[in-house]
């Protein structure tokens, strides 16, 4: 990856995991983290890689908008009924399109910032997508003369701390379906 | 911000400016101010987001999408709703159809709904009246809610106390799982409400009134 090459930043994060270390201790949190981190390893492909590991999350680059939304569905579909000692994993999951710089092996830049808070606004189980991740993935799908292969309902738009533009989201779904109505915005 | 719908109304209007409605359509309101009122047609669908801004609904809207960081929401009556907020609190007076509410720390308070899927973090839930059921889950947040003799009902809570409460007629069954927490639950066999329920550490209760 060039330092300006454009692609898919994804955060995972573990939902409670602060409450479940604090009720559960140390060891049960570990072992919810190591089970994240194999189930993000068995979704990963040649075109992304894991950027950093987070404590109770993960930042993964991908390549395309498309290899980004598949692997994430796919890994929320493998974390769906996953129990460790008892604890649920619950998992939510951002991505974004952007062009984040390189630093070493790191990225950083406001679309980092961005996916992470977009990780926030997903309910466990859910992956929620910038629009620019939509767009991204409609071009790749019209480029590659394919339908897209998931769909979005919009979940209208957040204000994102540290960011001047209000940013629209919209939730993946693996099905594919029609569109979301146009939107007449005021 | 006050979103206000009207039966005769065909304007929205928004920080004093009119805009004509040329149908009734959904309308989408990003505002951080607080200082918003919207006046709509009755059943128009509207999708408003702010930052801190509190958000409240007058007379029937048709869906609902609500986004806030930590404004407080309060919703009179909408034929679905989708909300999330991270720390406000979501209030609705009724849902005919689906409520789906996301929060972090936020409160959820519905005082009757069709179906639900709700999801906190330390947010507690409470259903003063749910018809057909849905999935609830929660980390901490204590779980609350009445629900009617036919509900189909999935609730989950790592720690968050889960009281259930069905009218005194109710028949069906039930399925309590909690690892360290006491459950208690009374249901005559019988083909009508399915209720599932999985703690951790949270005590369960399941009763009829």
């Amino acid at each position: 990856m060039n330092d300006l090459s454009a692609g898919a930043i994804v955060f995972t994060d573990i939902v409670g995991f602060t409450e479940l270390t604090e009720l559960h201790g140390d060891d049960a949190a570990l072992r919810l983290v190591e089970a994240h981190d194999r189930l993000v390893h068995s979704v990963l492909g040649s075109r992304s890689r894991v950027v950093k590991e987070l404590g109770d999350g993960m930042l993964l680059w991908f390549d395309t908008a498309c290899d980004a939304v598949t692997a994430t569905l796919e890994l929320q579909r493998r974390m769906c009924g996953t129990v460790v000692d008892t604890l649920p994993m619950w998992v939510r999951v951002g991505v974004h399109f952007g062009t984040p710089r390189r630093r070493g092996d790191d990225l950083i830049g406001r679309d980092v910032n961005l996916a992470s808070r977009i990780a926030a606004v997903a309910a466990p189980g859910e992956v929620v997508c910038s629009s620019a991740l939509v767009q991204q993935l409609s071009a790749e799908s019209r480029n590659a003369g394919d339908a897209l292969p998931v769909s979005f309902a919009s979940l209208g738009s957040v204000f994102v701390k540290g960011i001047a533009e209000p940013v629209a989201l919209y939730r993946a779904d693996a099905t594919p379906r029609l569109q979301p109505a146009n939107l007449q915005t005021r | 911000m006050r979103i206000t719908a009207s039966v005769d109304a065909t304007a929205v209007t928004v920080d004093g400016e009119a805009v004509l409605a040329t149908s009734p359509g959904l309308y989408e309101v990003v505002r951080s101010s607080r200082n918003i009122e919207i006046v709509c047609p009755e059943g128009c669908e509207i999708s408003v987001s702010t930052g801190s801004g509190s958000i409240t609904t007058r007379g029937r809207l048709g869906a609902v999408r609500i986004m806030t960081v930590s404004g407080a929401s309060s919703l009179e009556h909408v034929a679905a709703v989708e909300a999330r907020s991270a720390s406000g609190r979501v209030e609705v007076g009724a849902c005919d159809g689906n409520c789906r509410v996301v929060t972090g720390s936020g409160r959820v308070e519905l005082a009757r709904s069709n179906d639900v899927e709700i999801a906190t973090v330390s947010g507690a839930v409470r259903i003063d009246q749910l018809h057909a059921g849905g999935t609830i889950r929660t980390v901490t947040g204590a779980i609350r809610l009445s629900a009617d003799g036919d509900a189909q009902l999935s609730v989950h809570s790592v720690s968050g106390k889960v009281a259930v409460e069905l009218p005194s007629d109710a028949i069906g069954s039930l399925v309590l799982r909690s690892v360290t927490g006491a459950t208690t639950g009374v249901l005559p066999v019988g083909d009508g409400a399915h209720i599932e329920v999985s703690t951790i550490s949270g005590t369960i209760s399941v009763r009829t009134a």
